[in-house]
């Protein structure tokens, strides 16, 4: 059992524990950074004793609003300049984790066992996650109906051809890479904690032209032009019916797809990465369709010919995973992502 | 009590009468292919009278849109609600999961049935595609609209230049049109199929027994032959690569037989060669097939039941091949004295029939349609320079054992 602190106390605790560590970045298996109970997969440092935190990684589990001014390189938290400079990496800002405490009105813990910094929102209960990761409750044992015709062996993808025989021969399959998925952490709370499935690409970042600080993603096929008000790391986030959970991964505004495909005049593309995970005990047959509220309250329909998510029957526990694109007025922002399926309401997730 | 009897009683007589013998047809073919298609629809009522198909259109609202995504979401959505049309089209990845959900009537249970389909006109159906449609051992659909990949070219800017036979040669023949005529030589859609030419001409398989197999050294090698093709800008990688080939834009050109009819009509000098081999001669083959649904009239799933022998039967498959540039399904029709004098005219749709004796069907995993759009992303990415082949293809590989392994639940 750690014990709690105040902030001062806290970080006086921290900031030692760390310094006995080689500067640089913090391994994540070392220490880990949670806010309001959240995993953030961003990384932290320590730099002459002093612990730094990546403040727009942060703004969004936070509730609050971080703006980074590039060219006087001030931030701003909910508004209000902060005191003291910025540390900006690889596009990244970072505040000393007490200047941000301050700033945000965030209590600060150290918790020395578990080595995680839990940061809350005065009055937040979840400042203290469970350490264990949970496994889902065990459920009702489903037993699909025979006869499985995509069951191994049974649909060759080189079926039996013309020429009578069955090329689907695979003399060494040893080269495949075991379970090397990019993945964003687990950052989401313990209830909703399926496995985060993620199809985006690491981000650059880096300040885009109009001084805001640039949403991350891009560094792949998708390539972002404009920053959200607030918050450079889009925080994974989940929602669930009785039916399915949906987990928003990653959100990107982008200039094109794949460099070919452009939005028309005034307009960008917003590109939803999500999985939505049957959690009923009935195989689902229609799983529905995502559509997208912007901050203006108008409702856009995915462009399936950009997006890739496509629609499968979805036995229980089944995921289906990908991203769907939206185009949206330049001006405009996603304001929450809505599933439609029949027979149940509507599941809305505030991407915000 | 009686009155609630007498009410539902009206209430379900208020409700508009389908008629008990009509058959809807749901398919996504627009333009050429949508109007042949009705032009079908409409010669089988007028042969079959008491019958009645009527063709829907379930493709994208607005063209350019995936028309088979709009479909596969119109089927599904029906299945949820109770219903379904009888009669649609379907990609082989789609059926198994019809299958389990028990949405379909297999096609074998209507064989005896009416004029029905004997075990010779079973053994008439072109091998690969008749196979694609067996699930466990049963005939649950027929094949459709079935085309194959080929190599189009502009006879007029090749001149001397004879059509590539090799990949090899291919990325050679591109340099050197554009070498000489200053277009590109090779135009092309940056999609997945791409990467799976080369990936089968070489014979390698995108998926076996549920894992991801498409990466490793030829996956690599293969990514990076198209990747090497963009650097050279002696190939034009776009989404409207057809539209450029069809304006004398570019030398050559890869798609299936299905758009072979629309391209003739756009480019007088259209030559049509096979596709480049590799260590092999395989060539991916496309398109859908025919279901008939379960739970709708039964008179009805016997009426489409009619209208899928005819539609397949040699006469009608071959006109429908003429009209398209689709692939006749039937041999005999294939080998028919109609459709053999149509190709002493028409010498370019004879290239897509002649590869048919090496076809490949793509993977029939209900995840297939997910890892298409991971290898799109994978080959846009290697071909724009933005992360090496070998890498794009190992995340790929990655990510589409993710999907495999998710999908499938419990």
């Amino acid at each position: 059992m750690s014990a709690r602190f105040g902030w001062k106390t806290a970080l006086q605790a921290f900031c030692l524990g760390l310094l006995l560590l080689a500067p640089g970045w913090c391994a994540e298996q070392e220490m880990a950074l949670y806010a309001n109970g959240v995993r953030v997969s961003a990384p932290c440092f320590v730099r002459d004793g002093i612990a730094y935190v990546p403040a727009q990684a942060l703004a969004g589990a936070l509730g609050i609003s971080v703006q980074w001014i590039a060219d006087q390189n001030v931030v701003k938290i909910n508004g209000v300049p902060i005191e003291g400079t910025p540390l900006v990496q690889d596009g990244r800002v970072f505040l000393p984790v007490e200047t941000l405490a301050r700033a945000a009105d965030t209590n600060v813990e150290w918790d020395g066992a578990n080595r995680r910094i839990l940061l809350s929102t005065r009055g937040n209960n979840a400042s203290r996650p469970p350490v264990a990761v949970s496994t889902p409750a065990p459920q009702p044992a489903y037993t699909p109906p025979p006869p499985d015709p995509y069951a191994t062996g049974a649909a060759p993808q080189r079926p039996v051809t013309a020429r009578g025989t069955d090329p689907n021969v695979v003399s060494d399959p040893s080269w495949i890479a075991p379970g090397a998925v990019p993945s964003v952490a687990q950052n989401l709370p313990p209830n909703m904690r399926t496995p985060i499935l993620d199809m985006s690409l690491p981000s650059p970042g880096g300040p885009a032209p109009n001084g805001e600080y640039v949403t991350n993603g891009g560094g792949s096929a998708m390539v972002p032009i404009q920053a959200r008000s607030s918050g450079d790391i889009f925080v994974p986030r989940a929602g669930q019916n009785s039916i399915f959970q949906v987990t928003v991964t990653n959100v990107q505004a982008v200039g094109n797809i794949k460099e070919f495909y452009k939005p028309r005049a005034g307009h960008k593309f917003v590109v939803v990465y999500l999985s939505q995970q049957n959690i009923s005990n009935e195989v689902q047959i229609y799983t529905g369709k995502f559509n997208l509220q912007d901050v203006s309250g108008n409702t856009y329909n995915g462009l399936d010919n950009l997006s890739n998510f496509w629609l499968v029957v979805l036995r229980p526990q089944g995921i289906n995973f990908g991203y769907i694109v939206f185009e949206l007025p330049l001006e405009s922002s996603a304001a929450s992502l809505t599933l439609n399926t029949v027979n149940q309401p509507p599941l809305v997730l505030p991407l915000q | 009590m009686r009155i609630l009897i007498l009410a539902l009683m009206a209430m379900l007589l208020s409700l508009p009468a389908r008629a008990q013998d009509e058959v809807h047809f749901w398919h996504a073919l627009r333009g050429t292919r949508g109007e042949a298609l009705q032009r079908l629809v409409e010669d089988f009522n007028r042969t079959h009278p008491g019958l009645k198909v009527v063709a829907e259109f379930k493709g994208a609202e607005q063209p350019g849109a995936n028309d088979y995504a709009a479909l596969n979401r119109a089927l599904l959505e029906s299945l949820a609600l109770g219903q379904p049309p009888e009669l649609a089209q379907v990609y082989e990845n789609w059926t198994p999961q019809l299958i389990e959900i028990q949405a379909l009537t297999p096609m074998e249970s209507f064989f005896d049935q009416g004029e029905g389909l004997s075990a010779g006109d079973l053994q008439d159906f072109i091998t690969v595609f008749r196979e694609a449609n067996k699930f466990n051992g049963k005939i649950w659909t027929l094949p459709f609209n079935k085309s194959i990949y080929v190599l189009y070219y502009n006879k007029k800017l090749l001149g001397d230049i004879a059509p590539p036979r090799t990949f090899e040669s291919l990325r050679e023949t591109a340099r050197l049109i554009q070498a000489r005529k200053g277009v590109p030589g090779l135009a092309a859609e940056p999609t997945v199929d791409l990467f799976g030419h080369y990936l089968v001409a070489y014979g390698g398989s995108f998926v076996v027994n549920d894992r991801a197999v498409f990466g490793g050294p030829l996956g690599e090698k293969g990514m990076t032959y198209w990747a090497g093709l963009a650097s050279d800008k002696s190939t034009l990688f776009a989404p409207d690569a057809g539209d450029r080939f069809a304006a004398g834009q570019a030398g050559m050109y890869i798609e299936t037989t299905s758009k072979l009819a629309g391209l003739e009509k756009k480019l007088p000098d259209l030559g049509v060669a096979p596709l480049p081999r590799g260590s092999e001669e395989a060539v991916q083959a496309a398109g859908t097939n025919l279901a008939i649904f379960a739970k709708t009239p039964p008179a009805a799933q016997k009426g489409a039941w009619e209208f899928v022998r005819w539609v397949t039967s040699p006469e009608i498959t071959a006109r429908w091949a003429e009209q398209t540039g689709y692939l006749p399904v039937r041999v005999s029709a294939a080998r028919g004295p109609a459709y053999q004098a149509f190709l002493k005219q028409h010498p370019n749709y004879a290239v897509g029939l002649n590869e048919l004796s090496h076809a490949v069907i793509q993977p029939r995993t209900p995840a297939w349609e997910s890892i298409r759009g991971i290898l799109d992303d994978a080959l846009a990415l290697s071909v724009s320079g933005k992360m090496a082949p070998g890498q794009a293809v190992e995340r790929a590989m990655a990510l589409s054992n993710e999907v495999l392994s998710r999908m499938q639940g419990r």
